[in-house]
């Protein structure tokens, strides 16, 4: 197989979230902006300390969500207006489009109204960046190191684990009859008695067989390949958000922290369900997204104490994963993670 | 709730015995509680404790089984248990700890606590619990692959009946391929995706081709007796089942270079049709 294609359209998903995600930044720093002025950010907590800061990781983090907020619109609209998979893909790409287009016109807005604190920085040399040290230099060595590890396998040695899952078959069933859920995709004949109404709304193989149309890549490259390396680099990032949560001042620990994460990512690799083995096997199935990268991002974001932006998470989830009638994992975590800090809140104040 | 309750301590007693990660997490856990007075990110540590609490005592967990509502198995209720993030947070403060902030000249307390560290993870991670089946996937697929190219040479959109290990690769490899049972025929928890059941008559179809399958001559040794009984055993007839898939809508038949002669000539006499070989499989166009 060529690797090529796969990192290219991988490094592309991952730009456009990133570009999404950064724009989001802007407009949540807009709206902060607002509330502050109107002096609602009084009211807000966690806003000593900038607690609350949003990262660069943040914007790809973001930006995912924004992909798939975005997939799902155009897949629902598309299966309950009956369109065909093609007017799907081009719709897709007419809100991506906007999507971009908003985000630039916020990155132009954003540059310009800033432009002046930053030259008034640069003037007074107020911006200081620490300089890494030997220790520093050396675990971020290993830790890189040990991700280039995991990405080589990933694309040349790793199998993917297809028990109980029909991804593939789905999107391939998407491209063939040009339709969404048209066709049973095990068999290629029509539905009998159709599917449960929770599972047609869930968006990931309309998602991959969209990248398979614009990329003319096979359904199985894109399930396999392209969609782990893609909730690889995310699964990271979130785990990043973390280590800035967990060690805000001290760049050696959050580093650490990161490799034990992926030691630990490939110890466990062996075993059904565990993190590693999602990470590893099959990185593109909605319950890998939601355990390696919702799930370590809402942590996140609840240690930041930002529960308005960890609702998206939880819709994310139901957007993407089977959670039967149910509500979904993350929103457990989240409700668990909000109760312990109003329990904290309540303790320090009694 | 007797069975869910089993279920609950099935699943815990499957993850503790495959690997002691979540045993590790236990310890990191134990470990950010002696040190909790010191912790600053003491709702993490209270969540995890909840959490993980709620996912060991069987009641508890029968409660979150019943949330995720029964269809995905006790291993995926762990996913609201930060396990990765608590174990490699109090890892870490070990670490700081040890090499007093990550400095050279602490390498002598250190190296051995992060190569005891390293050894501890690498054992409790249970590598390879799991097969995942790399090698035997890739045969299998390679195979597959062979099949489809020589179906495909003369025939587009056609409709296979074919052993296990080519269905299962068919519409992954090729989504014009047509099937009249696919993987969830096999694999139960596939069946959950639509309402749509299999008839008596299909599911006969691929009774008879697990027939076919376990019955292969190999080296010579015939198991004409054991196909014969196992046929009689669940009540099948070839011409029946060949019936049914034409009635499917099947085109083509394939079946195993190695299948048993008695059985083949079975089949040549109810189609009528001489098979083609290739790729060591005979194929029957119905």
């Amino acid at each position: 197989m060529n690797f090529i294609p796969v990192l290219m359209l991988a490094l592309a998903i991952l730009c456009i979230c990133g570009f999404l995600g950064s724009g989001m930044l802007i407009l949540f720093s807009f709206g902060e902006k607002y509330a502050a002025r109107k002096r609602l950010r009084e009211t807000l907590p966690g806003k000593k300390g900038g607690e609350r800061r949003l990262y660069g990781a943040d914007a790809l983090l973001i930006g995912n969500l924004v992909l798939i907020g975005l997939a799902v619109t155009v897949h629902v609209a598309t299966v309950f207006t009956g369109q065909s998979f093609s007017r799907c893909t081009v719709f897709f790409i007419s809100i991506m489009g906007a999507a971009l287009l908003f985000a630039a016109v916020l990155f132009l807005f954003y540059g310009f109204t800033h432009r002046k604190g930053k030259c008034r920085e640069k003037a007074t040399g107020t911006k200081k960046v620490k300089r890494a040290d030997f220790a520093d230099r050396i675990l971020l060595v290993i830790f890189w190191a040990l991700v280039a590890a995991q990405m080589a396998w990933l694309l040349f040695n790793g199998g993917v684990y297809t028990k109980g899952d029909m991804t593939v078959e789905t999107v391939g069933s998407f491209l063939q009859t040009d339709g969404i859920y048209q066709v049973d995709p095990m068999t290629g004949y029509a539905y009998a008695t159709g599917i449960p109404s929770r599972l047609k709304i869930l968006c990931l193989p309309t998602l991959y067989g969209i990248l398979c149309r614009l990329w003319g890549m096979s359904p199985e490259s894109v399930v396999t390949m392209v969609a782990p390396i893609w909730v690889f680099v995310s699964s990271y990032a979130a785990f990043f958000c973390i280590g800035k949560c967990l060690f805000p001042e001290n760049r050696k620990n959050r580093t650490c922290f990161l490799i034990i994460i992926v030691i630990i990512m490939w110890t466990g690799s062996g075993l059904y369900s565990m993190d590693g083995f999602n990470l590893l096997y099959c990185g593109y199935r909605g319950a890998a997204i939601r355990n390696l990268v919702l799930i370590p991002y809402l942590i996140s974001l609840c240690l930041r104490k930002r529960w308005l932006t960890a609702v998206l998470c939880i819709l994310a989830e139901a957007c993407i994963l089977w959670t039967f009638y149910g509500l979904g994992a993350c929103l457990l975590v989240g409700a668990g993670l909000f109760l312990a800090e109003r329990r904290r809140r309540g303790g320090g104040a009694s | 709730m007797v069975e869910l309750l089993e279920n609950a301590w099935t699943g815990w007693l499957r993850i503790a015995d495959g690997g002691k990660l979540v045993a590790l997490f236990l310890v990191a856990l134990l470990f950010l509680w002696i040190g909790r007075k010191q912790e600053k990110q003491k709702n993490l540590l209270r969540y995890g404790i909840v959490s993980a609490v709620c996912c060991i005592l069987p009641v508890t967990a029968v409660a979150l089984m019943l949330y995720q509502t029964r269809f995905y198995d006790y291993e995926w209720i762990w996913s609201i248990v930060p396990v990765t993030v608590v174990t490699a947070y109090a890892g870490t403060k070990v670490l700081a700890g040890c090499w007093q902030g990550f400095r050279r000249e602490a390498w002598r307390k250190g190296l051995p606590v992060t190569l005891g560290l390293l050894a501890i993870v690498y054992v409790c991670g249970g590598l390879g619990g799991t097969d995942v089946g790399r090698e035997a996937e890739r045969a299998r697929r390679a195979e597959a692959e062979n099949v489809l190219e020589a179906l495909k040479r003369d025939n587009t959109d056609v409709c296979i009946w074919a052993p296990r290990k080519v269905m299962e690769y068919a519409r992954r490899l090729d989504g014009s391929i047509l099937l009249p049972y696919g993987r969830n025929m096999w694999e139960e928890a596939l069946g959950a995706y639509s309402f749509d059941v299999y008839s008596k008559g299909i599911e006969n179809m691929y009774q008879w081709m697990c027939i076919v399958e376990e019955t292969l001559t190999e080296e010579d040794y015939d198991r004409t007796d054991e196909m014969a009984e196992k046929m009689a055993e669940q009540q099948l007839t070839t011409g029946e089942c060949l019936d049914t898939a034409r009635q499917a809508g099947v085109d083509v038949l394939i079946l195993p270079a190695n299948t048993n002669e008695a059985l083949l000539n079975e089949v040549i006499k109810c189609t009528g049709v001489q098979p083609r070989q290739n790729s060591g499989y005979y194929f029957f166009s119905l």
